[in-house]
């Protein structure tokens, strides 16, 4: 028995030297006595590897983010920049097909070595590779071949004309960053790190450290080309926190300095003193009409979609559910934005017009089937369920019978990938959220959104594909970006009374920031390129 | 009892084998991961292209007798997502939930042995009051309440200690006391009930009339029997906190198996949730074949 009870004890004794014991250095300790020259951040997403062609979209960019550089930069409002990427200058050939991306010269890895054009063509290479997850991966597979013209330059030839190829270069578009050739080797499936532990970039900051599921911490990479964005502290923590509240608890305790909050916290966070910054117009909620090309369903006549739009109150949900710093009522035509190609200021949101909305559906001969609605959260937009709730309400109201069914987007998704894509025909309609990034383009979100499957779209959304594929064809082949802004105005009007679906809100994202970061550039229109290589310490 | 050992790890062979089936079955039916990999934009040949390289495409019975074969080898597999090893990323998280889940039996034996005897003593005293009011708050508190709390007390009103990660011993206290707490209800429960059984035998009545001390009757003599129904339940709720205190790890970012677990559900990371769903049972599977073998180290009757 004595030996038993020796037993038992010895264990709890382990058990808790074990805990006392622990040789790695605490976070929150080290951020506590930190001198301001360290900065601790908190994020949600982990992806812990550091290969920007796999799995690099979305908030995983935060992780590993601040490390790398921008094929093509990009300013405020959308635009593209030659003075914050790699690529100084650019050239489109007038039909749109041939590219010369021209190089900055002195642009140093950080092992020491330079980067040449041959960098840049691998960039391409791994992007479009077969094993490539990346949201740039339909950018990269446009290429029919790279030719090295000198250390600097690479001509780049495309399979079909797109004169809004290099907006996906950009972080404006996707998940693009430059690479290094000698970091990769060649697999059966595609390519992979030579030293998954070691990965180099030519961003502000350089990789020091990880601990697997913990932290990754990086430190200013002194050599970097552009002396007015190096990085702003000596050192980077990166930490992740998944549960919202702690987020919040330790900007307050100032463990952390930056960390991303829920719309519902946004009191509380001010309360503690804490700013609220981020960038605006990062996600734009999407109503859609799934199938709508389909004359079996209502939404393929104007009149329905129209009733559909008119029958809720976008206003009185989006002001119910979204605090100003965090969304403003998405206006105009769907996929176009503040931020995009072809934009109209101009052009109100829908307006909510019950009694309009009943006339409409009568019009359009309702014949009392059900309109399915797919509710599912999203990543960047988590309380679409609680919308389409609020929308299921306000069609019931003018009399339309709704089906809400409850479902997890991955169990949903397959449904848009099937060809032809299974709705089922007891239904008026079929409605459900996409979350389109504002993409300045606007090209490249018609093909996600609008185009048909058989001219390479995914959602398939519009009504009429085959004039959306036809406009889409054609706009693509214009590469002055002038002439290609004019022509999509015209289209945004044209489009506008369509009513192919509705953009709920423009959607920010916010995070709070403690008195330790006096500064941070997050450019608006863009939610994948939000790393922390620009925080600024606040002057000592 | 060699032969009873030997018949358990059989039982215990099958059961992890069982295991495997069941899980990987499991999974797939939730969906594909590629689902949830591909971004947005992603294109239909992206999405094929995808299912061909993690070999999704290929046969169900394929599928699982390369991964129990590689598994035999003792390969657990690619992570989809992460693209890396399963063993390392295994070994560092366990080894994490592993140190959480010994300081929080610690806490929870510390505080429930000494509460859990005394109250038996002072039966509807105020000892015993407190005891209850620590059991009943320990049961029906759930921690991410409890943690949120301790969070808000302990880190930002005194700001005593840090409030998430694991590093130095400070980051064990909020997390072990929470977990140490939930836990120490149950054996405080079941040791003073089992102390109230065992002080009202008869060879505790012969042990005071003998004149021995109280202190003696009750931690040596009346504990040893007390303690059996206490040690199931400490073996058990090991084990449950070995397999990950989900809710715990994730209120205080603890990087450990229960937020890989979490973590790999919610991206279908399917060679992961099979690989830490494995490693749970088993972990179980020993802590209860240990507890047979402590039982019957305790209790000669067993052994016959």
């Amino acid at each position: 028995m004595r030996g038993v009870l020796r037993l038992v004890v010895a264990i709890i004794v382990a058990g808790a030297s074990w805990a006392m014991t622990a040789d790695v250095q605490a976070p929150a300790a080290k951020a506590q006595s930190a001198a301001t020259t360290s900065v601790t951040v908190a994020t949600v997403e982990w992806i812990e590897q550091f290969d920007p062609g796999v799995l690099a979209s979305g908030p995983g960019m935060n992780y590993k983010g601040s490390m790398f550089d921008n094929v093509i930069g990009a300013a405020a409002g959308g635009v593209l920049s030659k003075t914050t990427g790699v690529i100084e200058d650019w050239v489109v050939s007038p039909d749109a097909t041939r590219i010369v991306l021209r190089l900055r010269k002195g642009i140093k890895w950080h092992d020491g070595t330079e980067a040449t054009a041959e960098d840049l063509a691998f960039t391409l290479t791994r992007f479009g590779a077969d094993d490539g997850t990346a949201s740039a991966r339909p950018t990269a597979r446009k290429i029919a071949n790279l030719e090295v013209a000198d250390r600097y330059s690479l001509k780049v030839t495309l399979k079909e004309p797109d004169s809004v190829f290099v907006y996906g270069l950009s972080p404006l578009e996707g998940d693009m960053l430059f690479i290094k050739k000698d970091a990769y080797r060649k697999t059966e499936k595609g390519w992979e790190l030579v030293d998954p532990e070691r990965p180099v970039g030519t961003g502000p900051y350089r990789f020091a450290r990880r601990k697997l599921g913990e932290f990754v911490e990086y430190e200013a990479f002194d050599s970097y080309w552009d002396a007015t964005r190096k990085a702003g502290f000596r050192t980077l923590r990166i930490v992740r926190i998944v549960d919202a509240s702690t987020r919040l608890s330790a900007l307050r305790t100032g463990e952390v300095a930056v960390a991303p909050l829920n719309p519902e916290q946004l009191d509380g966070a001010r309360r503690a003193n804490l700013r609220i910054m981020g960038p605006k117009v990062a996600a734009i909620p999407l109503l859609m009409f799934f199938g709508s090309s389909d004359p079996a369903f209502l939404t393929n006549k104007v009149e329905f979609r129209k009733a559909l739009v008119l029958g809720y109150d976008k206003k009185a949900i989006a002001g119910k559910l979204y605090p100003t710093a965090v969304a403003s009522i998405a206006t105009g035509t769907p996929l176009f934005s503040p931020v995009s190609l072809g934009w109209d200021p101009a052009l109100p949101a829908y307006a909510y017009d019950p009694q309009e909305a009943k006339r409409l559906l009568q019009a359009a001969g309702y014949d009392g089937r059900p309109v399915k609605i797919w509710s599912y959260p999203f990543g960047s937009a988590p309380e679409l369920p609680l919308i389409l709730e609020a929308i299921a309400g306000y069609w019931q109201a003018i009399g339309l019978k709704v089906e809400l069914t409850p479902i997890d987007f991955p169990a949903f998704r397959p449904r848009l990938f099937t060809q032809p894509q299974p709705w089922e025909k007891q239904y008026a309609a079929h409605v459900g959220f996409l979350v389109p990034l504002p993409r300045p383009s606007t090209l490249n979100n018609f093909g996600t959104f609008m185009i048909s499957q058989k001219a390479g779209g995914v959602a398939a959304g519009y009504w009429n594909p085959d004039k959306i594929d036809r406009i889409r064809s054609e706009l693509g082949r214009i590469g002055d970006l002038k002439e290609l802004d004019r022509r999509l105005r015209e289209l945004n009007r044209e489009l506008y009374n369509d009513y192919w679906a509705d953009a709920i809100a423009f959607r920010h994202l916010v995070f709070g920031v403690t008195s330790k970061v006096c500064g941070w550039t997050t450019p608006d229109g863009m939610d994948v390129p939000t790393t922390y290589s620009t925080l600024r310490p606040c002057p000592q | 009892m060699a032969r009873q050992i030997g018949m358990s790890v059989v039982q215990a062979l099958v059961t992890l084998w069982i295991t495997t089936v069941v899980i990987f079955l499991l999974v797939r039916i939730t969906g594909s991961p590629v689902d949830v990999i591909l971004p947005q934009t992603a294109t239909s040949e992206q999405r094929e292209a995808t299912i061909k390289r993690l070999g999704l495409d290929r046969p169900l019975a394929y599928q699982y007798w390369l991964y129990l074969s590689r598994l035999l080898q003792g390969d657990l597999g690619r992570s989809y997502t992460l693209n890396a090893d399963i063993g390392p990323l295994l070994r560092d998280h366990f080894w994490n939930t592993f140190r959480l889940a010994s300081a929080a039996m610690a806490v929870g034996v510390t505080l429930a042995v000494p509460l859990g005897v005394l109250a038996s003593v002072s039966r509807g005293g105020p000892l015993d009051k407190l005891a209850s009011i620590i059991a009943l708050g320990g049961m029906s508190l759930p921690s991410f309440i409890t943690g949120i709390l301790a969070i808000l007390v302990f880190g930002v009103w005194l700001g005593w200690l840090p409030i998430y990660g694991a590093g130095s011993w400070k980051h064990f206290v909020l997390p072990a006391v929470t977990l140490g707490w939930f836990n120490s209800a149950g054996i405080l429960r079941l040791l003073r009930s089992g102390m109230l059984d065992v002080l009202g035998s008869e060879y505790v009545k012969v042990a005071r009339a003998k004149g021995l001390a109280e202190s003696s009757v009750l931690w040596k003599h009346a504990l040893r029997n007390a303690a059996l129904p206490a040690l199931t339940f400490l073996g058990f709720s090991y084990g449950i906190l070995l397999a990950g205190a989900i809710t715990t790890e994730v209120v205080f970012a603890w990087p450990g198996l229960g937020t890989l677990a979490s973590d790999s559900v919610a991206r279908r990371d399917f060679p992961i949730i099979q690989a830490v769903t494995l490693l749970t049972s088993a972990t179980i599977i020993v802590i209860n074949l240990s507890v047979d073998v402590v039982y019957a180290m305790l209790d000669p009757r067993i052994r016959r």
